[in-house]
């Protein structure tokens, strides 16, 4: 064998190697995420679909009803009620939430307070707490004989006795929208401001010597190059509005009298409620709730943006 | 129809759907042991007498009793206690706890799930859901044995022989069995603090409606709420207001076997009879009159308890439990008060009082003889004096010995909730009850007929909403909800 050819053996052999090294590697970090993601979560959202056409408690044996859980559920009030409420938060929570996780992100990236790094930490402090603390302490916050809320307008003059935020069908659910904010704004202040920061300053520079003021940097520079951030985390907090009950579940229970009721609520009271349940109903009302999940992502992707800048 | 395997699929699948999508908090996790030590477990054996315990069981084959244990308004101190002195006198028996509020999820995750080697074999409290189903499918244990045990600490008497009256009949049949058995009985109405009523010269026991309705005017005179309960959670009024004022009604119109029976089967008129419209009139014209708490429907059930502790409120619709849940914010010298609510006239018709069965217990069917056998004997010997006298004093639990509650030497150590409740059945004659259904039905329908009543509960309370049009709607849905099960 001459030098050469054992040259390139070697060579052959080393790429053969870092080859199968790396089908390894991506093995190792690919196949377990992706079977669990499969098993946990693909597997049974397909299963769910075959559930909603039966009637089933899960306890015995299911029946076969075609679509009438479909047909029930589009002419079942509730449904179309706690869809309704669904849009008000779906709209509300995130635009509240960017908005002000903007302005927080635009305040610590621009304004040079020593407190930056603490007020990071108090911004992000509500993403620690538990939703159930969260849910707690805001309806402490509106209760009628000792919430600070009420107390806060009687020491600025306006007293309105023990009114029960909560328990007023015309309050309730608009009460309920700044809890929601008030636990999301943190998380998304912290990675806007990390957006922000990672915009080059030469770009700032170059557009001070040009004479830009404060607002041109913003809307020509900033906002532009985190738009792509924004696109995403107004996708996570639509999807995650639309889905998610807790909060509700521990303020109002979807009271009063139904006036803040959500369909994640009700599809799990169909699915566990203490007198009633259909899992078959509830997997039914699940997929209504999936198709529109779906549609407003698509509605995202539509219309909000996707143009990245490069720099 | 669906074989076995599919269904267990079935079953894992919509658990993992509706539960780990949803965030539902399932867990219950005992760990990899099995549920019992299987060798011999299910063996006919004919062991030596030495080797056997005076109820025929062995002493030698070793078994782990796992126990879904919900942790309620009477904590698991009570438990812990029966089983430490339960496992001292049969050592070979192992009693694995999963102990959780949430304990009625867990069991619905595990029974979906279908695999009865991860089901415990005792639990007590129901799945979401109910019974009824499970029974009609013969998952649980009948219970109507345990009645006739002999009670371990009194072997000539039967366990029968010495419950509180009652409560044998009032243990809900399906199809002809017994599938539970409570161990603390358990009664509902309105809860008050005695020294506020004195304070006020506020009459602690009116015997009939008008004599009722005039309290609550003296009440709401004083400048305090006469009757509070969560609006959160409406059901809660149920406890004072509920079924078994619908029963005192038949009672009083001569027809309550028919009613109880009618209530059970879902029979029609359910919600527009004439009990149950009475009922919720009468409720409506306390809201009326303005008679229940300001905010209510923002409360949770802490916080209307809270409000009779506090004064804000005179009374609230809760259960016998609400001593031992608030026992933390209630001042030492605090003394509960009990009344039920009278609808009838004159002392002459009785009085019916809802009786609940607080640590009702149930056996998985799937699982081996012996373990459901020690089941059935760890359920009998929560009944003994000792425990039940533990449970009353610690937990402020109402025992289900009459042998108890008639010594007046014994009867002392009870929590000043339960005293109060058993003297007023006393004084009153009244008769215990607890409302139950023998059918089940899954239609949607129902659903929604029991979110539109629970939807109103607070607006009739508040004075709102009558309830005769609200009676009428759920009634339509409910017959849907019948027609529908038909055609399946």
């Amino acid at each position: 064998m001459s030098d050469s050819t054992a040259v390139k053996t070697a060579s052959k052999l080393g790429l053969d190697k870092a080859n199968t090294q790396k089908w390894i590697f991506l093995f190792i970090a690919i196949v377990p995420p992706f079977g669990g993601y499969l098993l946990f979560t693909l597997f049974p959202n397909i299963l769910s679909v075959y559930y909603a056409m039966l009637n089933w408690d899960g306890f015995t044996d299911a029946k076969f009803v075609g679509l009438s859980n479909f047909i029930t559920a589009f002419q079942d009030k509730y449904v179309w009620r706690a869809l309704t409420h669904n849009l008000i938060f779906m709209i509300t929570v995130p635009f509240f939430v960017i908005i002000i996780s903007l302005l927080l992100a635009y305040l610590i990236t621009n304004k040079t307070y020593k407190e930056n790094k603490f007020l990071k930490v108090l911004f992000f402090f509500p993403n620690v707490l538990s939703t159930v603390v969260v849910a707690l302490l805001w309806a402490f916050i509106y209760d009628g004989s000792y919430g600070l809320l009420n107390g806060l307008l009687k020491f600025i003059g306006i007293d309105i006795g023990n009114f029960y935020w909560l328990g007023n069908e015309s309050t309730a659910l608009a009460s309920i929208i700044p809890a929601w904010v008030w636990g999301g704004v943190g998380l998304y202040a912290i990675i806007f401001a990390n957006a922000m920061l990672a915009i080059p300053k030469s770009l700032y520079e170059a557009a001070i010597l040009e004479g830009a003021g404060h607002m041109t940097r913003l809307f020509k520079i900033t906002m532009p190059l985190v738009t792509p951030i924004i696109r995403v985390s107004a996708l996570f907090l639509v999807v995650g509005t639309m889905k998610g009950f807790e909060i509700i579940l521990i303020m109002t229970n979807g009271g009063p009298f139904g006036s803040t009721d959500v369909i994640g609520l009700y599809m799990f009271n169909l699915a566990f409620g203490v007198e009633y349940r259909n899992y078959g109903y509830a997997s039914a009302v699940g997929m209504i709730l999936f198709v529109i999940l779906v549609t407003a992502k698509l509605l995202i992707d539509k219309f909000v943006p996707n143009k990245g800048y490069e720099y | 129809m669906f074989n076995g395997k599919r269904n267990r699929l079935m079953s894992t699948g919509a658990a993992a759907v509706l539960s780990l999508t949803m965030l539902a908090a399932c867990s219950g996790n005992n760990g990899p042991s099995p549920s019992a030590t299987p060798a011999g477990s299910d063996k006919p054996s004919a062991p030596a007498e030495a080797e056997v315990y005076e109820n025929g069981l062995s002493k030698t084959e070793k078994v782990t009793l796992k126990v879904g244990f919900f942790v309620g308004g009477y904590g698991r101190e009570w438990f812990d206690y029966a089983v430490d002195s339960f496992t001292a006198k049969y050592p070979n028996v192992k009693v694995d706890i999963t102990a959780s509020a949430d304990m009625k999820t867990i069991l619905s995750t595990k029974i979906s799930a279908g695999n009865d080697n991860d089901m415990f074999d005792l639990f007590n409290t129901e799945p979401s859901g109910g019974i009824i189903g499970l029974a009609e499918a013969g998952k649980l244990e009948p219970m109507d044995d345990i009645w006739d045990f002999p009670l371990p600490d009194v072997p000539d008497k039967k366990v029968k022989d010495l419950m509180m009256p009652g409560m044998y009949e009032s243990t809900p049949l399906i199809n002809g069995k017994r599938y539970e058995f409570t161990t603390a009985s358990s009664f509902g109405g309105l809860f008050f603090n005695k020294k506020l009523f004195e304070e006020h010269g506020w009459n602690q026991n009116p015997n009939t409606w008008e004599e009722f309705k005039a309290l609550l005017a003296d009440i709401k005179a004083d400048g305090i709420a006469p009757i509070t309960f969560p609006g959160i959670h409406p059901s809660y009024h149920n406890w004072a207001f509920g079924t078994a004022k619908n029963f005192e009604l038949a009672d009083i119109n001569g027809h309550v076997e028919e009613f109880i029976d009618n209530y059970r089967t879902y029979g029609l008129p359910q919600y527009t009879n004439p009990e149950t419209v009475e009922t919720w009139t009468r409720f409506y014209e306390l809201g009326k009159l303005g008679y229940f708490a300001e905010g209510l429907p923002a409360l949770n059930h802490t916080q209307s308890q809270m409000q009779v502790i506090q004064g804000q409120a005179a009374m609230v619709s809760t259960g016998t439990h609400v001593e031992n849940e608030m026992k933390e914010a209630t001042p030492a010298d605090f003394d509960w008060g009990y009344m039920a609510v009278p609808f009838r006239d004159n002392t002459d018709q009785k009085l019916w009082i809802r009786s609940g069965t607080s640590n009702f217990n149930y056996i998985w069917a799937a699982k081996p003889e012996l373990n459901k056998k020690w089941a059935k004997e760890l359920i009998a010997w929560l009944v003994t004096l000792d425990n039940q006298q533990f449970a009353a004093e610690k937990a402020g639990a109402l025992p289900m010995r009459k042998d108890l509650t008639d010594d007046p030497a014994k009867a002392a150590n009870l929590s000043s909730s339960a005293q109060s409740v058993l003297k007023y059945i006393a004084d009153n004659d009244a008769q215990t009850f607890k409302a139950s259904r023998s059918i089940n039905i899954s239609d949607p329908n129902l659903a929604q007929a029991e979110k539109l009543m629970n939807e109103n509960i607070a607006k009739f309370a508040m004075g709102m909403q009558d309830p005769k049009p609200i009676l009428e709607q759920a009634e339509e849905l409910l017959k849907k909800a019948l027609e529908a099960e038909k055609k399946n």
